[in-house]
């Protein structure tokens, strides 16, 4: 697997879809199904819940340490 | 009961359990579900899964904690099973009515499930002017930014500007239901009536969601009366309302308007308690009643100073919030005590679908208490989660937010504010008020107990299915933020 942040890979999809995807995106600023896709993908992957959800279990964690219960 | 029972169930938006006579409040705000009371399980201590009805409806009508999904995600994710998906798919017939609570719309997903689904979002109710009007002219602007420079002359101007706005606004009142921002109960009901009355012998799903009791408090001139407040006038209810709104007096200048704005409040309430007896009646007409399963609750309650706030904002959460009503009437079921032990949101759905004889889903994270509820109950503890500082779930910023989290047993809560990195234990049996917070190394014994209840709630793992719908609400939501942006308005203009 790529790690460079350029590296790419090729990926397949239905020839309809990425039709599809090229008629809505007529006239926007996305210049191709690609950026399209990045742009999801990236909105889907960016998320901070989970780096939240960690921090706020290890503020308890910490808690119950200082108790003296872990 | 023989045929497959009908489910009936209503939200009432910010009732708080102790305003509700059928949970021994002193007004008689409820006398009709005091006697359908009788003959319920009335749940002492039911506790919403998040605060206000953005963090609350995931529990109720889908039993998952509304961070279950990640806080990005509000609302019901779309394929997420609900009670109205599960029913529907029954073979239920499904409607729901909602008034007017865009949190409640089919853009959060509450559509799903129900072959009619009306939320009154798009009819226009009459709007009397607010007493602030939001358009102020460029030398009132300047007048108001000269004045704020010295303390006392701001809040002189402030002062002056706000009862000159009222008197300017005042005269448009002409009867309550003028200045109400949503439907009313009777409203809904009489759609619900419609809805019933064409039915035909196949079991029903009806939801209706009442926003009575919410602010601006404007009850019906007749719910004032019937609970003995028919002098307070409609300019009156105009002029509370909108100094309840002022963000520049202090509690102590509020607390002279507290009682009657609570009259208005316990009267909204009251309009639809009336409400409820007159859908009852035809469902009883209509031979319906016998085989209908009710359950009543509240998605939150409602700030009156309590803790110096007003409304319900998701910061404040105390009992006056989190406390909910909640009571099943289920024909044939004989009405018992039940445990005061705090009682999750989240176990609703599944109760209620095990009470009509349905399995509960798997993907539901409470589970079904009605067998436990015909002994009495074996519930012990509860939670609460939501986004403190969010007040606008539209607003990614406030919605990534720190979590509220709160535990709660038979007698101590603790409260873990992860935004302003602040931990408090109350004792409810010796502070129901919730006025003092424990200091930080007493009753440790009960502390370390709901701090691992609060650590194991957050070390849940999402399974494959709840991080499928997680992808897909979030892809929703992408598709709805592209459709409102200018940039699609570019592409459909192309």
């Amino acid at each position: 697997m790529g790690k460079e942040p350029n590296s790419e890979r090729e990926l397949r999809l239905p020839t309809h879809l990425c039709e599809a995807a090229e008629q809505l995106i007529t006239g926007t600023e996305f210049k191709s199904v690609e950026e399209l896709l990045a742009f999801v993908l990236r909105e889907l992957t960016s998320g901070g819940s989970a780096q939240s959800e960690a921090q706020e279990r290890k503020v308890i964690e910490e808690r119950l340490r200082d108790l003296g219960y872990l | 009961m023989s045929a497959q029972p009908s489910v009936l169930l209503v939200t009432v938006d910010c009732l708080r359990a102790d305003h509700a006579s059928f949970m021994g409040y002193s007004q008689p705000t409820t006398p009709f579900l005091d006697q359908v009371a009788a003959d319920s399980m009335v749940f002492p201590k039911a506790i919403t899964a998040g605060a206000p009805t953005y963090y609350s409806f995931p529990g109720i009508l889908a039993s998952r904690f509304p961070l279950a999904l990640g806080r990005e995600v509000v609302g019901i994710a779309p394929g997420e099973p609900t009670l109205a998906t599960v029913l529907q798919h029954a073979g239920y017939r499904t409607a729901a009515y909602v008034a007017g609570n865009p949190y409640l719309s089919s853009r959060f997903g509450y559509a799903q499930g129900f072959e009619v689904f009306h939320d009154f979002l798009s009819e226009q109710l009459p709007q009397v002017g607010e007493a602030v009007p939001r358009a102020r002219s460029r030398l009132n602007q300047q007048i108001a930014e000269l004045a704020h420079r010295v303390s006392p002359l701001g809040r002189l101007y402030d002062e002056l500007y706000f009862q000159y706005c009222h008197r300017m606004t005042a005269s448009k009142c002409e009867s309550w239901d003028s200045l109400r921002r949503f439907p009313a109960a009777d409203v809904l009901v009489d759609q619900a009536c419609d809805w019933l009355a064409s039915l035909d012998q196949q079991p029903f799903f009806l939801w209706l969601h009442f926003m009575d009791p919410h602010a601006p408090y404007c009850p019906p001139a007749e719910a004032l009366k019937s609970m003995g407040a028919e002098r307070t006038r409609p300019e009156r209810g105009h002029y509370l309302n909108a100094t309840w709104n002022r963000t520049d007096l202090g509690v102590e200048r509020l607390h002279k308007y507290r009682d009657e704005i609570v009259r208005l409040y316990d009267s909204g309430i009251r309009w639809v308690d009336t409400q409820l007896e007159r859908l009852v009646e035809m469902l009883r007409n209509l031979s319906l009643w016998d085989s209908s399963v009710l359950v009543l609750t509240a998605d939150h309650g409602e700030e009156f100073l309590d803790h110096a706030g007003r409304f319900h904002a998701p910061s404040q959460p105390y009992q006056e919030m989190l406390h909910v009503p909640f009571l099943m009437r289920v024909p044939g079921v004989k009405k018992m005590a039940l445990s005061e032990a705090p009682f999750s949101h989240v176990h609703l759905a599944p109760t209620v679908l095990d009470a009509i004889g349905i399995e509960p889903q798997e993907a539901f994270e409470g589970r079904s208490c009605w067998a436990e509820a015909q002994r009495g109950g074996d519930w012990e503890w509860a939670v609460s989660e939501s986004i403190g500082r969010c007040t606008n779930p539209m607003d990614e910023g406030k919605r990534m937010g720190g979590r509220l989290l709160v535990v709660q047993d038979r007698r101590y809560k603790l409260v873990l504010d992860f935004d302003r990195k602040r931990e408090e234990l109350f004792d409810l049996e010796n502070d129901p008020r919730e006025l003092r917070a424990l200091p930080p190394e007493a009753e440790k014994s009960a502390r370390v107990s709901l701090l691992r209840k609060a650590l194991r709630h957050l070390e849940r793992h999402a399974d494959g299915f709840k991080r499928e719908l997680a992808i897909r609400a979030r892809v929703h939501e992408v598709g709805l933020e592209w459709k409102n942006s200018d940039m699609y308005s570019k592409t459909l203009a192309s």
